[in-house]
């Protein structure tokens, strides 16, 4: 049995999701955001860190539920391919994350009543009887909006 | 993503005009800032579609329009609007109200390409760029008149 750890997210509204371990790199307490104009309502801010500006991704508005308080940012990295440079952006989140063993027996299918996970999750896994969608932060953050 | 550049390496934008609206700093050549004008001094009568009034200029008139923090067509002219800035654009100008125009003559700082999740097939902004000015988003008049002419044709459609 492999053994994953993972880190998961409460972006608020009991909308939840998770990331791999190694892709969080830095939890923002009350962050300074900046307003870009003409941007997607839930990326619409940028934040300075480490001399760059990462996308603000607000997950609930992205996924339609309600945005509530958010005073974490997570600031994540990915790769767009292997031995590629890593890329940045940040998570808006409503709570700390929180730390999981995950296992390949909790695999289960993608919320049926949420067709945007389909799109948005590479994988999923059950986590005390609720399924919690494992983010495609390459498509999150990589993809331009339509 | 977040390519950093020294924006007075090559970036052909030594002195720059920074028109404020709201929270939104909106950062252009200082060469295609061709006059500030009183707001007060905007022709209100039959404005064209999309515009709020009229300025003169070289003896002709031209449209002002007035933007929302997120670069929308405003039809109700805020009372924090009190200034009229005439971009000049390849094919004439237009005006465009703003809360207060200032003169950047050394710009210091790092520009960044807006990041992909961010960057709509239309928008106006270039460029970003961090300062001590704080977040500039960098525009040109030809770009930001193309987009409020997409944002006409929308309201049209």
């Amino acid at each position: 049995m492999s053994q994953a750890n993972a880190w998961l997210l409460n972006f608020g509204d009991s909308c939840r999701a998770a990331v791999g371990t190694r892709e969080l790199l830095h939890l923002v307490d009350a962050p300074e955001t900046f307003v870009v104009p003409c941007a997607p309502d839930y990326c619409n801010r940028v934040v300075l860190w480490q001399e760059r500006l990462l996308p603000v991704m607000d997950m609930a508005a992205r996924l339609g539920t309600a945005t509530g308080h958010t005073p974490f940012l997570a600031v994540i990295g990915y790769q767009k391919k292997r031995g590629e440079y890593p890329q940045f952006g940040a998570l808006m989140l409503a709570a700390p994350p929180q730390q999981l063993q995950v296992s390949d027996e909790q695999a289960c299918p993608l919320p049926a009543q949420d067709s945007a996970w389909q799109e948005l999750a590479i994988s999923c896994f059950e986590h005390q009887g609720a399924p919690v969608p494992v983010l495609n932060l390459n498509l999150l953050f990589g993809t331009a909006p339509q | 993503m977040s390519m950093l550049r020294p924006a007075l390496a090559g970036a052909g934008m030594n002195a720059a005009a920074v028109l404020k609206i709201n929270g939104l700093s909106l950062l252009f050549q200082q060469g295609e800032v061709r006059t500030l004008e009183s707001a007060s001094d905007v022709d209100g009568r039959e404005p064209m579609a999309g515009s709020v009034g009229w300025v003169n200029y070289l003896r002709q008139r031209w449209p002002v329009y007035c933007l929302s923090e997120q670069l929308e067509l405003q039809d109700e002219v805020p009372s924090s609007r009190r200034t009229c800035a005439l971009l000049a654009m390849d094919n004439g100008y237009a005006g465009v109200l703003c809360d207060d125009a200032s003169i950047i003559k050394q710009l210091a700082g790092h520009r960044h390409e807006v990041p992909t999740a961010m960057k709509t097939a239309v928008t106006p902004i270039q460029e970003l760029l961090a300062s001590e000015h704080g977040l500039l988003c960098v525009s040109s008049a030809n770009q930001l008149a193309a987009y409020i002419e997409y944002l006409i044709h929308a309201k049209k459609a």
